[in-house]
């Protein structure tokens, strides 16, 4: 009977303590990959899911990467997960707004400086690093790949990136690619955005439903709402108003509820479709949709506690 | 009850709403179907329970009798419901197939008071007791919105000042004490 729990308490701390084994970390311990080049790594533009050595599902990002000056941007994190390195050797220095990678080499890069320090040497680049909102460094993904040791090609095609190790031949990624692309693109959003009372940054360009009283919302709101907004049917161009859905949400909802949230609202595409009310909870807030038959949008609202 | 004045409110933005002016003309029921289909961006050519737009008058309001004809709303379908007192409690369906409410229907249970005073609800779109219990979404053309607030003003004056009108209720009008409930702006907690 010793020995059965002795065994029984020898598998607990193995699954504890052996990475692999244990489901919720799977997909971040194969990626980090102990600093060592992987095999190949994937992105595609508009898709915030990487996937590496053709192991899918892929990792979720927080911010799908895009093309700005024919260059496609990664948050920094993720880009340096994606390319082995662990959370320990991507560092963030705020005063100077550098992000330094170590990896093959140690790369430096400043948001606004158009070049990639790596191992003190400075190398000017095409395009320089930016912040964009909701406060996310964005790196260049093909620099800061090269730096590390990778090869970097471009399938305009599939509108992917994909990367190996230097002196490799270029792995076989049609899993990866199909698996890509069938997520649902986000489209980015750029441009200028003004800021509610409530806190939340909305595009000024937007097909949304914006009540004109939307500032408001928020401390003091009698219906203790800090968020009111649609979809617009009438105006087209779904997936554009669904993408800035879900980055109006994604500045005070945890990524899981907007997933949800939107999953739903996007069930309702024309007039005479009908969502019936529901709510989800989060960071202490509440979210509601509802679309009555007929209606010509769909409702989104965020109430505080 | 809350009900029943969202459907007093929408009976009176269309009541008002098709008329410049409310000059004196007879209501052309199919012109203001033409135009609350064409122009409303509110109104589908059939509800959600399969019925039609149309036009149903409201015999009450001896002060807007013109000819032969009453003043109405635009309902989906046709009055059903208990009928008491020459009125059916409903007037027809609203585009999701709910129940329309017949302002002139006979209160259930008397009531008093004037009209300004009642608990309203500020913008009941946003509220969340609100949208728990009842099937109610904004539309951003409209509410909120100053497009039809003159004529709902109008609208609420012009029925609850009517000698034939169904309620009870008193309506103070429009002066300094009532200006904020009429210009519907919100009065806050302090």
């Amino acid at each position: 009977m010793r020995k059965f729990i002795a065994i029984v308490i020898l598998l607990a701390v193995v699954v504890i303590l052996v990475p692999w084994l244990h489901p919720a970390r799977a997909e971040q311990v194969d990626v980090y990959n102990n600093n060592q080049l992987v095999k190949s790594v994937v992105f595609k533009i508009g898709v915030p899911y990487y996937v590496v050595n053709s192991q899918t599902p892929g990792v979720k990002m927080d911010v799908a990467p895009f093309i700005q000056n024919d260059r496609t941007f990664v948050p920094v994190r993720y880009l340096g997960n994606a390319l082995g390195l662990t959370n320990d050797n991507i560092t963030w220095d705020n005063s100077t707004q550098t992000a330094t990678l170590k990896g093959k080499a140690t790369l430096q890069l400043t948001i606004g400086q158009a070049q990639v320090v790596s191992n003190g040497q400075v190398k000017a680049i095409d395009v320089a690093p930016m912040l964009i909102d909701p406060g996310r460094t964005m790196l260049p993904a093909r620099f800061v790949a090269e730096g590390l040791g990778y090869q970097v090609d471009w399938d305009e095609a599939t509108q992917t990136v994909v990367c190996w190790p230097v002196g490799q031949p270029k792995p076989d990624v049609s899993a990866a690619v199909s698996y890509l692309n069938g997520q649902a693109v986000q489209q980015p959003v750029q441009g200028e955005m003004y800021t509610t009372k409530a806190g939340y940054q909305i595009p000024k360009e937007t097909k949304l439903a914006i009540p004109q009283y939307i500032n408001d919302f928020g401390p003091g709101d009698p219906n203790r709402c800090e968020l009111g907004f649609g979809i617009d049917l009438t105006k087209g161009d779904l997936e554009s108003q669904w993408s800035h859905a879900a980055y109006i949400l994604s500045q005070k909802i945890d990524s899981r509820t907007v997933e949800e949230v939107m999953a739903y609202v996007k069930q309702k595409t024309g007039f005479k479709q009908e969502l019936s009310y529901k709510t989800w909870e989060s960071n202490g807030k509440k979210i509601g949709v509802i679309s009555n038959w007929g209606s010509r949008g769909v409702q989104i609202t965020v109430w505080y506690k | 009850m809350l009900k029943r004045l969202f459907a007093i409110a929408a009976v009176f933005i269309f009541l008002i709403a098709a008329l410049p002016a409310f000059a004196g003309q007879l209501f052309d029921a199919q012109k203001a179907i033409d135009d609350a289909l064409n122009n409303s961006g509110y109104y589908l050519d059939v509800s959600k329970n399969g019925h039609s737009l149309d036009y149903v008058s409201i015999p009450i309001l001896s002060n807007y009798l013109k000819g032969d004809s009453y003043y109405g709303c635009l309902v989906y379908g046709q009055p059903h419901g208990d009928y008491k007192d020459g009125q059916y409690r409903y007037l027809g369906y609203t585009l999701d197939g709910e129940d329309y409410t017949n302002v002139a229907f006979p209160p259930d249970v008397p009531h008093s008071g004037y009209f300004e005073d009642q608990q309203w609800i500020y913008q009941p779109w946003w509220n969340s007791d609100v949208t728990t219990n009842y099937n109610i979404d904004f539309n951003n053309d409209l509410d909120g919105t100053d497009r039809y607030a003159q004529n709902i003003r109008h609208g609420i004056l012009i029925y609850y000042t009517d000698p034939g009108n169904a309620n009870n209720y008193q309506v103070k009008g429009i002066d300094s004490s009532t200006q904020d409930f009429w210009n519907n702006r919100l009065r806050r907690r302090r």
